[in-house]
């Protein structure tokens, strides 16, 4: 009975395979039907980085982040998928070579090389019936309007905005999506698995997610419900209109809890402070929004300027006090010994406090032109940390050199003083390379 | 004197009901022919072609190979050639627009006016409506190659409109767009555009011309072309699925 089950959802999967288009004259058995339902791609991308780690408080000659001054990799991302009727499969695997050398720190002088083999993304996603898909697997699950955050995703920080030639870290997702009209539409999202979003340090609870999605004729909007194991429930949303054919205008926003997020509070130990949690986190909510629009000029280059306040960042004397105590932190592993090993666990601590953003005032002026004369796309992003003084200018630049190759330069530039948001890390990294899509 | 005052007045009449069908405006359902032709540009309940671009600008020649799902005034355009562009998409649904480039996986709305290659906007690639977001003025009637056409002044009825204002010949004879003058809202012109319908659809048990190619000039450098040219015409039921974001970004 069990065998015959099988054979006939086996049937109703296959049959028929989809009649992909191009396919006239080819035969009809079920290999040549499975290979008109593949499909796939190729990218290699290789690439140099120089990055310059910032003298800062929190990583005192570079021997806490341990941050590489020169790199080279070369990766492999083929993407393969397969639309039978009713399932879609798709996977995606990466090889990574890379060389790394450091110019700084503890590794002052070394390098290695390593090669990383890994499934980045891999998705199985079953049609139920027309307006209902049920799916599992690792992905980078995006959404909202803007290009500096998504608040109202409480799966990822970081949207990929700010190198697009590295991939964001995939995790695991069971989603359940249904789709009763063009107008409106709702998604249970369970996250189970870390997949490779690893936090040192952190342990993975599982996170939920309801996101109900309306599309208007010149608007749209989201709401996102979300909560975990571990607590940290969000209620988020974006809304986008379109108010002209060169005219956008977006906002999203977040109530968010942030058990995860850590503040430097005065404690008894040698150095007066310690990187702990925010008091009664489970009732702390806070407001985080974002409003930004875009106008594209008749001659071609598109302009977007963004403004985003963000609750849980620091505030003048929080940042005071995280900044004191990297800075007492980094004396302490001068000194060696038990108060060392203590310093250099504020400091590790303090490199990641679990914030979006170090503080709360932010601008982001960027301008965009692509197609340009001589085969260009320009990107220029400048990124204003309000309360600190302190900014990031990115440079992306590619050049189409005919249908399969690109060549690219990303140059980031951070600005500010010692004990600001954008000079925490580094001072300046540039990566350039080419990739090649077969 | 009777004899001549009827003649007379036989005459006035006569040049009467010339003028008034010179004119048109009574007679002539401009919305009508207007929504006719944009069926034949795309606006349909349901249907798939493929679209090759070519463009050269400024003496560099590019091309896009694009497979287009449109239904009615949404489409999901996804690009299949050359290598470097395969599998981006652009999703339109009315007048939100948003581009997905595989790897970066975050939708960007994008606006209409946005370049998609050589003289063509995004916005060109999408069926088009403007029985719905242009009122028309029949401003007389001209032959474009050869085909008597009324000549009709649109303007946008909302901002949402791609162009401020089109000049558009419409074939007298067949309700199909054979040119369009884009201006800005200056007056300035943008561009010309000139139509071929070679292509052949049936929709509601008729058979219809549908667009087989468009030649968009640049108004000021006029070696300045993009020609579109449209294969694999299927009418085809499209679920609401096809046009969900959710879904189109994994």
């Amino acid at each position: 009975m069990k065998r015959l089950l099988a054979v006939a959802t086996a049937c109703w999967i296959l049959c028929p395979l989809p009649a992909a288009a191009g396919q006239a004259g080819r035969g009809h058995g079920l290999v040549d039907r499975l290979m008109d339902a593949t499909s796939y791609r190729l990218k290699v991308l290789g690439y140099g980085t120089r990055t310059e780690a910032a003298d800062a408080p929190g990583n005192p000659d570079n021997r806490i982040l341990d941050i590489k001054g020169n790199a080279a990799e070369i990766d492999l991302r083929p993407d393969f998928s397969l639309d039978l009727n009713r399932l879609h499969l798709s996977l995606q695997p990466r090889v990574d070579t890379r060389w790394e050398a450091w110019t700084t720190g503890i590794k002052d002088g070394s390098s290695q090389t390593d090669t990383d083999a890994y499934i980045y993304q891999w998705l199985a996603r079953w049609r139920a019936t027309d307006s209902l898909f049920v799916s599992y697997g690792r992905e980078n699950l995006q959404w909202g309007p803007a290009y500096l955050t998504s608040f109202s995703n409480p799966f990822f920080m970081d949207n990929g905005k700010e190198n697009p030639k590295t991939e964001v870290a995939t995790t695991d997702f069971a989603r359940a999506v249904w789709v009763p009209d063009l107008t409106w539409s709702a998604s249970l999202i369970a996250n189970t698995d870390a997949g490779r979003q690893s936090i040192p340090g952190r342990e993975f609870s599982r996170r939920y997610a309801i996101k109900i999605d309306y599309t208007g004729s010149q608007d749209y909007a989201s709401l996102i419900l979300g909560g975990g194991e571990a607590g940290g429930r969000t209620v988020g949303g974006f809304y986008g209109r379109t108010l002209s054919d060169a005219l956008l205008a977006y906002a999203e926003g977040a109530f968010l809890q942030h058990p995860f997020c850590r503040y430097a509070e005065p404690a008894d130990n040698p150095l007066g402070f310690a990187m702990t949690a925010g008091e009664n986190p489970g009732d702390a909510w806070q407001g985080s929004f974002l409003i930004g629009g875009s106008y594209t000029l008749a001659a071609g280059p598109t302009l977007t300027a963004e403004y985003l306040y963000y609750g849980p960042g620091y505030d003048d004397a929080e940042a005071e006090r995280y900044f004191d105590l990297q800075e007492r932190a980094a004396q302490a592993v001068d000194a060696g010994g038990e108060l060392g090993a203590l310093g250099t666990g504020e400091l590790f601590a303090a490199a990641d406090p679990g914030l979006r953003f170090l503080r709360r005032h932010y601008l982001m002026l960027q301008f965009v032109q692509t197609d340009m004369e001589a085969d260009f796309d320009l990107t220029l992003r400048w990124t204003r940390n309000l309360d600190d003084g302190s900014s990031r200018l990115t440079t992306i630049g590619e050049w189409h050199g005919g249908d399969h190759v690109r060549l690219f330069g990303i140059a980031t530039v951070n600005r500010g003083d010692r004990r600001s948001e954008f000079r925490r890390i580094f001072d300046y990294q540039f990566m350039a390379g080419m990739e090649y899509d077969f | 004197m009777k004899r001549i005052l009827l003649v007379f007045t036989l005459l006035c009449l006569a040049a009467g009901a010339v003028s008034a069908a010179a004119a048109g405006g009574a007679a002539v359902d401009v919305k009508a022919i207007i929504a006719r032709a944009d069926r034949a540009r795309g606006n349909i309940d349901g249907i798939l072609w493929t679209t090759d671009i070519r463009s050269t600008e400024n003496g560099r020649h590019q091309r896009r190979e694009i497979r287009i799902k449109n239904r009615g005034v949404n489409t999901l355009a996804v690009f299949l050639a050359p290598a470097k562009v395969r599998d981006q998409m652009l999703l339109m649904l009315d007048r939100n627009m948003w581009f997905i480039k595989p790897g970066l996986r975050k939708p960007v709305p994008i606006s209409a006016r946005q370049k998609l290659m050589g003289g063509a906007a995004n916005g060109d690639i999408a069926s088009t409506n403007y029985a719905g977001d242009y009122r028309a003025v029949l401003k007389g009637e001209e032959a474009v190659a050869g085909e008597m056409c009324y000549l009709l002044d649109l303007t946008a009825v909302n901002t949402k409109a791609t162009y401020d204002r089109i000049r558009y010949w419409i074939s007298e004879s067949r309700s199909l767009g054979m040119k369009a003058e884009f201006y800005t809202v200056s007056g300035k012109l943008l561009k010309t555009a000139r139509f071929k319908y070679e292509n052949r659809v049936k929709t509601d048990g008729a058979a219809h011309a549908f667009m087989s190619q468009m030649t968009i000039t640049d108004a000021v450098i006029k070696g300045n072309v993009t020609v579109m040219t449209y294969r694999d015409i299927q009418p085809r039921a499209i679920p609401d699925s096809t046009f969900n974001l959710n879904l189109l970004v994994h």
